[in-house]
């Protein structure tokens, strides 16, 4: 079952989805879409109306670039690379999100 | 991403934004396709894609765009660039003149950068350089050459100080290469043993160094060549190695390459040797064998961890060692300098001068700078309070001002540099022979970081100050004037004379120093130099041992060519000679006096010593002051007879008749048991034999002839032609070809070069003090007129009221040149003091005239006011043309 509300994709968890995807491999933003979406089987998504404000913000912080390149249908596409920093900015917020994982499974383990 | 990556993406950010906007399209309209052809299949697959929200497009594309366009410091700035471009694009005439001036300024100062960079900041081509030393011989404290090559050999087997000492020597030989059909060439040798090489950490390039068995007499017939001299002679072919080449007829196997040592700065002749053979020594020193100070020269280099003063300390207590062992090293004391020092010898003061002289450019152009600023910014108060008027903040319009003047230090120093550049290859092209360290000067990446970081700080420095002044201007002050462009506080018309005053005062420092150091060349070339430098041509030859063996060879041959010279058409008089003022010969003898006891060495007068033929006086010109000059009856085997010079008749034998006293010389060549006894028969008049600027020491000439034991394979050539000496070189060659025809000719020269380059450094600095000065005086003419002009347009009122009510051209040209004379007047009386303070620098490059000679100082000031004079009369004229009517209405 897919999340009730895209506002439960917790702020920031969205930086680090499309880190994560863009360390596989550079993918346009319909990709990085369609990515998430089979991963998860729908539960989470990323829609365009928050992945491209999401992918300029990456981009201003130099986590990733952005390269117009041939799209395997012949079409001009801009697709994302992740770079050096944006590699060591995914380490940090994995690290991170564990430990914020980690902490609700303990509130919510029954006492 | 990279710091790149980041400037274009501001830069498109701040300039391409309809191309950002392209893009955004584009990229959504991709994702709409896609998920148009793969969106129907992708929902039956997932079940989440229901429940996705509808998006926006318009919406979603304008936040992007919002998102794009965040604007950053940065991107503040590339507005402000832009406006700033665009603003000085409409005052073209202030851009350049503020452009020029900073150049002006900046480029001075980064080519005197450049030669400091290149002489004294970059360390010596080669490893560890610090640790190199040079050895000096010292006489009451005063160097006198370097330790004999046995003091040196003794102390590098036992000082504990030095990884490698050495002394070495250098001399021109004849060298012919074999297999080329080039005539014989006078070419200078370095005579080295091996660790030469490896106290400077050179090492051959191809071939080996000297081998120990090779530094022994009779064995050494071998040569190191320079990598030029196998590039050029031998095409860089390795089958150089087992080649010969003849030096002064005698064949010598080329071993090795070296790299091309640039030691220049080290020979007092300003050459750097391109062949080496070794200095063949015995390992021990002969039996009373003149040690003391010799015109050698001796290297080495420290331990790792030794301390210049440790090794100060050790080589002093050497030297009083030796001392209580030889007699002859008794009066000598010994040192060690850092070898960096010599490299910048004798141009340190003279840099100190210029870099004075340049910082002086600068501060002008940087007060040229400010006072245009200044005016600028005035002018643009109306346009600055429009824009305060709409809410612009102080803080952004400073920024404004400070972009702009960044774009023009950018610019200034940008210019400047390649000022520089073509300064660089100018003192590269042109500089006295004395500083062969200047040769291959270029500019480099710290040059062009230099003259960035003075231009940008000059621009910074000087833009913040006006734009803090301009920004200050209270708005409801200027509304109460009525926002009008002309009036400006009677405060910032102060600041602007004063900043012009200043310029005057600098160029008035600037002039007079000029003026010092023009005098003082024209005092060194043209004072009595005791002798007739017009007319005299001067060579070097070197007499082969091989077929002259024994000194009466030699003098036969000496005295053959003096009377073939003087027989030549258009020669006056001809001397052969061992030594020639005024480049000091540095050959000093320790004189004992007949009847004189002083049995210690060191109690002995010292004097300049030379050898030469009975037409020295004749051809020098020098005049006889009392006995008689040498005859053609003092034969060889004769009563050996001399000639002193005044000084030494009056310090060394001050209360006896020198005419007829008995002399002898202690030997420096061989050890004699017997020392001839000379006796002196004239006295003449002094001669600068001691450079320029020094006073003449005591000297004293014998004949070569008479002495056999003093005269060795080098002679000298001095020929008094009727016309131009340089004419003489080619016929005194086919002489010299026609007696020996494998004897060359070097260091052929006239006289006045000699004199002339003696007297190098003066003339130098004279040349770029006096171009500075130029500079800086057009400078400040620029400024004064500046800032007259400004007052005439200020007052432009007033003149037209003046007009109006009946003053007449004359009165108003008055009135606007007395208000720039005036500010030459204050100018001068600073300047005046300013002098006053540049003559502690300037004293040692100053001869022949006081540092602050008022003639000097009124003179320059007074030619400065003229110029400030001139500078403010084109105002002035132009102030007559103010029609009283135009000017009463404008604003």
């Amino acid at each position: 079952m897919p999340l009730r509300d895209k506002t439960e994709l917790l702020h920031g968890s969205l930086d680090l989805i499309v880190l994560r995807t863009l360390s596989l491999q550079p993918m346009h933003g319909y990709a990085i879409t369609q990515h998430v979406a089979r991963l998860t089987d729908g539960v989470l998504s990323a829609d365009p109306g928050s992945l491209y404000p999401a992918l300029e913000r990456l981009k201003r912080n130099g986590w990733i670039t952005a390269k117009w390149q041939q799209s395997p249908t012949g079409r001009r596409a801009r697709y994302y690379h992740i770079t050096r920093s944006g590699l060591k900015q995914l380490g940090r917020e994995t690290t991170e999100f564990e430990r914020f994982v980690d902490a609700m499974r303990r509130v919510l383990r029954p006492t | 991403m990279s710091f790149i990556d980041a400037m274009r993406y501001r830069w498109r950010a701040a300039f391409r934004r309809a191309d950002l906007d392209r893009e955004i399209d584009e990229e959504l309209r991709h994702y709409a396709d896609l998920d148009q052809r793969h969106g129907t299949r992708a929902g039956r697959r997932h079940a989440g894609r229901a429940a996705q929200r509808p998006v926006n497009p318009t919406y979603l594309r304008e936040e992007l765009r919002r998102m794009s366009r965040v604007r950053t410091m940065l991107d503040h700035a590339a507005q402000d660039a832009r406006y700033a471009v665009r603003t000085l694009r409409k005052t073209p005439a202030f851009a350049i003149v503020a452009v020029l001036t900073l150049a002006l300024g900046v480029g001075a100062n980064a080519t005197i950068f450049g030669i400091v960079d290149a002489v004294v900041l970059t360390p010596l081509p080669f490893p560890e350089p610090g640790q190199l030393v040079r050895f000096f011989s010292t006489r009451n404290g005063v160097v006198v050459g370097s330790p004999s090559e046995w003091d040196v050999q003794d102390i590098a087997r036992e000082a504990r100080s030095f990884q490698h000492l050495v002394s070495y020597d250098e001399w021109p030989k004849t060298v012919r290469v074999a297999g080329t059909a080039s005539l014989p060439e006078n070419m200078l040798i370095g005579l080295v043993s091996t660790d030469y090489f490896t106290t400077l950490g050179v090492t051959p390039l191809i071939g080996r160094l000297f081998a120990p068995e090779e530094e022994q007499p009779g064995h050494n017939y071998v040569a190191v060549i320079s990598r030029g001299l196998w590039r050029q002679r031998f095409g860089a072919s390795p089958t150089v190695l087992g080649a010969t080449m003849e030096i002064n007829d005698e064949p010598y196997t080329i071993i090795g390459v070296v790299p091309d040592l640039d030691v220049a700065w080290l020979s007092p002749r300003g050459l750097a040797a391109r062949i080496w053979t070794p200095w063949a020594l015995p390992a021990v020193a002969p039996p009373g064998a003149w040690r003391g100070a010799t015109g050698n020269d001796a290297i080495a280099r420290l331990r790792p961890g030794v301390s210049l003063d440790q090794a100060r300390a050790e080589v002093s207590q050497f030297a009083a060692r030796l001392g209580r062992t030889y007699p002859s090293d008794a009066p000598y004391g010994i040192t060690v300098t850092p070898l960096a020092q010599s490299h910048v010898g004798a141009l340190g003061p003279l840099l100190g001068v210029l870099g004075g002289a340049v910082a002086m450019v600068l501060l002008i152009a940087c007060a040229n700078l400010a006072s245009l600023l200044h005016a600028r910014n005035a002018a643009r108060q109306r346009e600055m309070l429009v824009r305060t008027a709409l809410g612009a903040s102080r803080g952004r319009l400073v920024r404004q001002l400070l972009v702009e003047t960044g774009l023009l230090g950018g610019a200034g120093g940008a210019l400047g540099f390649l000022l520089a550049i073509a300064g660089c290859a100018a003192v590269s092209r042109w500089h006295p022979s004395k500083f062969p360290q200047l040769a291959g000067l270029s500019v480099n990446t710290t040059v062009l970081g230099f003259a960035l970081a003075v231009s940008l700080a000059a621009a910074a420095i000087f833009g913040i100050w006006p734009a803090w002044s301009t920004s200050r201007i209270e708005i409801a002050e200027r509304l109460r004037a009525g926002g009008r462009t002309g009036t400006i506080s009677r405060e910032q018309r102060r600041v602007r004379s004063a900043l012009v005053v200043a310029e005057i005062a600098l160029a008035l420092v600037l002039a007079a120093s000029t003026a010092l150091l023009t005098q003082s060349v024209a005092h060194l070339t043209r004072q009595d130099l005791g002798f007739d430098a017009d007319h005299l041509f001067k060579a070097k030859l070197y007499i082969p041992p091989v077929r002259y063996r024994d000194p009466a060879a030699v003098a036969r041959f000496a005295d053959e060519l003096g009377n073939r010279l003087r027989e030549l058409p258009g020669v006056e008089a001809a001397t052969v000679t061992m030594g020639y003022p005024p480049a000091a010969a540095r050959w000093l003898q320790a004189v004992s006096l007949e009847g004189q006891a002083a049995d210690r060495l060191a109690d002995r007068p010292t004097a300049f010593f030379t050898v030469a033929d009975d037409s020295y006086l004749r051809t020098y010109g020098t005049r006889l002051v009392r006995g008689r000059d040498f005859r053609s009856t003092d034969a060889a085997g004769g009563p050996a007879v001399a000639i002193v010079s005044e000084s030494f008749a009056h310090q060394d034998m001050p209360n006896r008749d020198p005419i007829g006293a008995r002399i002898t010389l202690s030997n420096p060549i061989v050890a004699v048991d017997k020392p001839t006894p000379i006796t002196i028969v004239g006295v003449f008049q002094d001669v600068r034999n001691d450079g320029l600027n020094q006073p003449p020491r005591p000297q004293i000439v014998g004949l070569y002839r008479q002495l056999p034991e003093f005269s060795s394979n080098f002679k000298i050539l001095m020929v008094r032609s009727t016309g131009a000496p340089a004419a003489l070189a080619t016929p005194v060659q086919r002489i010299v070809r026609s007696m020996d025809p494998d004897i060359a000719l070097g260091e052929v020269a006239t006289m006045q070069d000699v004199v002339a380059a003696v007297a190098g450094g003066t003339a130098y600095a004279a040349v770029l003090v006096g171009a500075f000065a130029v500079l800086g005086l057009v400078l400040a003419a620029i400024g004064t007129y500046g800032v007259v002009s400004y007052t005439v347009a200020q007052r432009s009122n007033e003149i037209g009221i003046r007009t109006a009510l009946g003053a007449g051209p004359a009165n108003i040209v008055r009135m606007v040149v007395g208000s720039g004379c005036a500010l030459g007047l204050g100018g001068a009386v600073l300047g005046l003091l300013g002098s006053a303070a540049a003559a502690r620098v300037l004293a040692g490059q100053v001869y022949g005239v006081s540092a602050t000679d008022p003639v000097t100082l009124i003179a320059s000031a007074s030619g400065l006011l003229i110029v400030t004079a001139i500078a403010s009369t084109v105002p002035a004229l132009r102030a007559l043309r103010i029609d009283p009517a135009t000017a009463l209405h404008t604003d």
